[in-house]
């Protein structure tokens, strides 16, 4: 395999891996700081508006003061990179077993792999350590507790005996590349728009570090997955692509239209849930679970923030490019489709 | 109080406070330009400064990385990279890194 493309990215990678590891960017000792200070009260971990909640129309959230807007952020923080974490184990399987399967051990090639797989193992050490200062425990990190990995994981399996070498490391990397794409859709926005004064500093070391990361991780995904869909016999091809198209389908109908339906109103309630928990939250005249029925009986509509709509921008923009590599073209299903179309190809200022 | 200036980013003016990121300024006007693993990997956020050089950062070791195997031209950036200290206008280019 040696293609101009494929050159540019074992040099631009090797370079770059080595660039962040010369003044080491390690994360652990950012999570270990986090798990011996505990919860800090005041400080923002994320933007807490980033939650995807009726914060301006219910009058029990638009209530929060700022310690009970900080103990969301700090839960948020936590959630998500215990969700992170969960998608990136698959990687320490599969990355050694795609690159063995397709690459000469040790290899220049086979070290892409290697690097972001020991990378990896760093991030889900930090994250951990992140869960354990922040709620206390780590078992909410694992590929079991999260429904939306287990069909990645069951395709995996069911796709090795019925695709050629490329065929599988494309689709492995394609799926990969999702979920990239869905990490970063929290990670690159969640931490925006707080001021420096706010914002709890390690917390944003880690975003700024593991951002860095995954950067390399997800070009990796998109550049190594078409290289090896290029080279794929013509019925692996077919496969992966109709795998990723439902995988794609599946993406945009937990991430567009109604936002009460998106994935991420689904955290941000496991995350006010795990508030409600807490002395901050005691004095509230409702029990946690009366929130939803309220907002449903009001009608009470989410007014996504300016970050999380970005958030939404720049994914449309993403899952689009990697359908037009694909020569693939998704019908309009619903309307949550066509906001993900009309996203997509939003290119002017709002 | 930050200073404020305009930028014109693919012919859309945008005003901003002196040091701010070009990425963040995108992520919140829309300015046309396409970022995507948004911290100096990928290349496709490649941009052309036309005016005020000197009004930007200066080029990071990541970007040195990654322009030296596409360009000479020493007017284009990673526009992830980026900040904008004062007046400039910048396009979007495509070089096909991606």
């Amino acid at each position: 395999m040696n293609t101009d493309s494929m050159q540019r990215l074992l040099t631009s990678q090797a370079r770059l891996f080595e660039h962040a590891h010369t003044d080491s960017m390690e994360l652990k000792p950012l999570g270990f700081k986090i798990k011996k200070e505990g919860f800090r009260l005041g400080a923002y971990y994320c933007n807490p508006d980033f939650l995807l909640l009726p914060f301006s129309n219910c009058e029990q959230l638009a209530a929060f003061n700022k310690d009970q807007k900080s103990i969301l952020s700090a839960l948020f923080f936590a959630f998500a990179y215990a969700e992170i974490a969960s998608s990136e184990t698959l990687a320490l399987t599969y990355n050694i077993a795609v690159a063995k399967k397709i690459f000469d051990i040790y290899s220049d090639e086979y070290m892409i792999l290697f690097h972001e797989t020991a990378e990896e193992t760093d991030h889900i050490i930090t994250f951990c350590a992140v869960c354990k200062g922040i709620l206390g425990r780590t078992d909410i990190v694992g590929p079991h507790n999260y429904g939306h990995l287990k069909p990645v994981y069951s395709a995996f399996d069911a796709f090795e005996s019925k695709l050629c070498k490329h065929g599988y490391g494309a689709m492995y990397l394609f799926m990969r590349y999702l979920l990239n794409l869905a990490l970063k859709q929290l990670e690159s926005f969640m931490g925006q728009g707080v001021s420096e004064e706010n914002r709890h500093r390690v917390a944003h070391e880690i975003i700024v570090g593991h951002a860095t990361d995954e950067a390399r991780h997800t070009t990796t995904s998109l550049q190594l997955g078409y290289e090896f869909y290029q080279r794929a016999d013509k019925s692996s091809r077919a496969l992966v692509k109709s795998l990723l198209k439902q995988s794609i389908y599946t993406m945009i109908d937990m991430r567009f239209g109604n936002p009460y339906q998106h994935y991420q109103h689904h955290l941000a309630k496991r995350v006010l849930q795990e508030a409600w928990k807490r002395p901050e939250f005691a004095e509230s005249s409702l029990r946690f679970d009366e929130l939803p029925e309220l907002w449903q009986r009001q009608n009470l509509i989410i007014e996504p923030s300016p970050e999380y709509l970005s958030s939404q921008r720049w994914l449309s923009q993403q899952i689009a490019r990697l359908l037009e590599m694909l020569e693939c073209s998704l019908p309009i299903r619903n309307e949550k489709f066509a906001e993900f179309i009309e996203l997509s190809n939003s290119k002017c200022a709002a | 109080m930050a200073d404020i200036y305009e930028a014109v980013v693919n012919g859309i003016p945008v005003r901003f406070s002196s040091g701010e990121k070009l990425i963040e300024l995108h992520d919140r006007h829309s300015l046309g330009l396409d970022f995507m693993c948004r911290a100096g990997a990928c290349g496709v956020c490649t941009v052309v400064v036309k005016e005020g050089h000197e009004n930007i950062s200066e080029r990071t070791e990541v970007e040195n990385i990654l322009l030296a195997m596409l360009t000479d031209d020493q007017s284009v950036r990673l526009g992830c990279q980026i900040r904008l200290n004062r007046e400039a206008v910048i396009e979007s280019v495509d070089l096909n890194f991606i």
